[in-house]
């Protein structure tokens, strides 16, 4: 609730000033390289796709809808090219046309390049595909509901963009964009960079013919889950360097603030927090700057690291966090010293490490990944963390 | 009702005046506290004092209002 009247407060500030008011201080997207952005409107023989690089514009309709793309030199190229679009939903209806086209087809190319774009933009932090409305909702608030912010017209309108085509897509990207961009997003891009490799790799393999469309294999499956989970969570933890960000999240209590009250001993620390929210549970690792949410630090290794000892509540109802395994960099922490707390950064070199041993795992000939036969389903009780990370999900 | 979308934003000529669709929004966030979107935005300015339980609702609506400010 308290995010959603923060949420308000900007809202309401953006209504009364007629423009729209930060939500974050960096830019939440990589900038997208030579992007080409795609309209669709209409559907079946009817699909319209109008597409521009920028200085071109093409269109094309029914099912050589895709040809509008292939015009502008877009295949299976050594660089990816990023998409823009207004939507998810015009990724998934690209993807429709790229499934319905011949394998044979003149546009196969593109069809596969749209197969691309589809898995990546499962992958939050990737700049392959760019949705400038969720990519807008990210970087400001309006002075609407939050239900209008879904539409792309209302940015537009809020932007001072006029052209209502593509053309206006890579305006609006190009803006939200702009600025410094988040850090640690930039890795993302060279993620891009080796799953297109791959991916041009496998689809003209001549030796080893493969289709795009097919079905993952079990082992495919498992390890594409494991990619996109784990770029989820990445993201969501850069999010958190955001200084704008952050100060919203103390609001829902994924970021936490306070003043230490007491260092019980070596490694220990209570700080007393300013308010009730608090996400972080017992036993999780967490690092913490001095200050106040939005004196988030960009760079270096984190002031503080620890882990969760317990939580109380005071009879004056403060919620007291006890750390324990506590480590500070240059000195402990004094009592009366205000500290920001957030769940411990996730490292993108520690995820790359697990998704490896899990790759050979999987591939080991005891796993029923592998080949083996699937186990049988079994009963248990869910653990209550997962119960309430399923439901904050 | 709410704004044509292919329309630039409204200019709001006062502090009490709000775009409709946002007041309504802010309205039903604000139900059951006695609130109207218009006391949501003096407090949200810092013009009014909220009462002590509704401290932490004006302390977030506060921060949101000053949180951005001249970032575009």
């Amino acid at each position: 609730m308290s995010v959603a009247l923060f949420d308000l407060g900007q809202r309401l500030r953006a209504a009364t000033l007629g423009r729209p008011v930060a939500r974050c201080s960096f830019a939440p997207v990589l900038p997208p390289v030579d992007p080409i952005a795609v309209t669709l409107s209409g559907a079946g023989e009817g699909a319209l796709v109008r597409v521009t690089d920028g200085v071109r514009l093409t269109s094309a309709s029914g099912s050589t809808a895709l040809s509008a793309l292939a015009e502008l030199g877009l295949g299976l190229a050594p660089e990816p090219r990023p998409l823009v679009i207004p939507n998810r939903g015009t990724l998934g209806r690209l993807l429709e046309l790229a499934r319905a086209t011949d394998r044979d087809a003149p546009t196969a190319a593109v069809a596969a390049v749209v197969g691309w774009w589809e898995q990546r933009a499962a992958h939050p932090g990737s700049g392959a595909v760019l949705d400038v409305t969720t990519a807008c909702a990210a970087r400001w608030v309006l002075g609407v509901p939050p239900a209008d912010e879904r539409q792309l017209a209302v940015w537009l309108g809020w932007l001072e963009v006029a052209d209502r085509g593509p053309g206006g897509l890579l305006e609006l990207a190009d803006r939200v964009a702009a600025g410094p961009t988040l850090p640690g997003l930039e890795p993302c891009a060279e993620q891009d960079g080796a799953s297109w490799a791959y991916f041009v790799a496998r689809a003209t393999d001549a030796s080893k013919p493969w289709d795009w469309r097919a079905r993952d294999n079990r082992r495919e499956a498992a390890l594409g889950l494991a990619t996109r989970c784990d770029a989820a969570e990445l993201y969501e933890s850069l999010c958190l360097g955001d200084p704008l960000v952050a100060t919203r999240e103390a609001f829902g209590g994924a970021v936490v603030s306070g003043v230490v009250t007491a260092v019980p001993g070596q490694g220990l620390l209570e700080v007393t927090l300013d308010r009730l929210a608090c996400r972080l549970r017992e036993d999780a690792a967490v690092e913490g700057y001095p200050g106040h949410p939005r004196d988030v630090p960009t760079t270096g290794q984190p002031w503080l690291r620890g882990r969760v000892a317990a939580t109380r509540v005071t009879p004056d109802e403060r919620l007291v966090l006890s750390l324990k395994d506590v480590l500070v960099r240059s000195g402990p922490p004094r009592r009366g010293q205000r500290v920001t707390l957030r769940p411990r950064a996730v490292d993108p070199h520690q995820q790359r490490s697990r998704r490896q041993e899990l790759h050979r795992r999987y591939a080991a000939r005891r796993s029923w990944l592998s080949g083996g036969a699937p186990r049988a389903p079994r009963r248990r009780d869910v653990p209550l963390d997962v119960v309430i990370a399923a439901a904050e999900s | 009702m709410s704004r044509p979308t292919d329309q630039p934003p409204p200019e709001p000529s006062g502090p009490a005046e709000l775009p409709r669709a946002v007041a309504e929004y802010a309205e039903q966030l604000l139900l059951g506290t006695g609130l109207a979107a218009t006391d949501a935005l003096r407090l949200a300015r810092g013009d009014m004092d909220a009462p002590p339980e509704l401290g932490g609702l004006a302390e977030a609506l506060r921060a949101g209002w000053s949180a951005g400010e001249d970032r575009r």
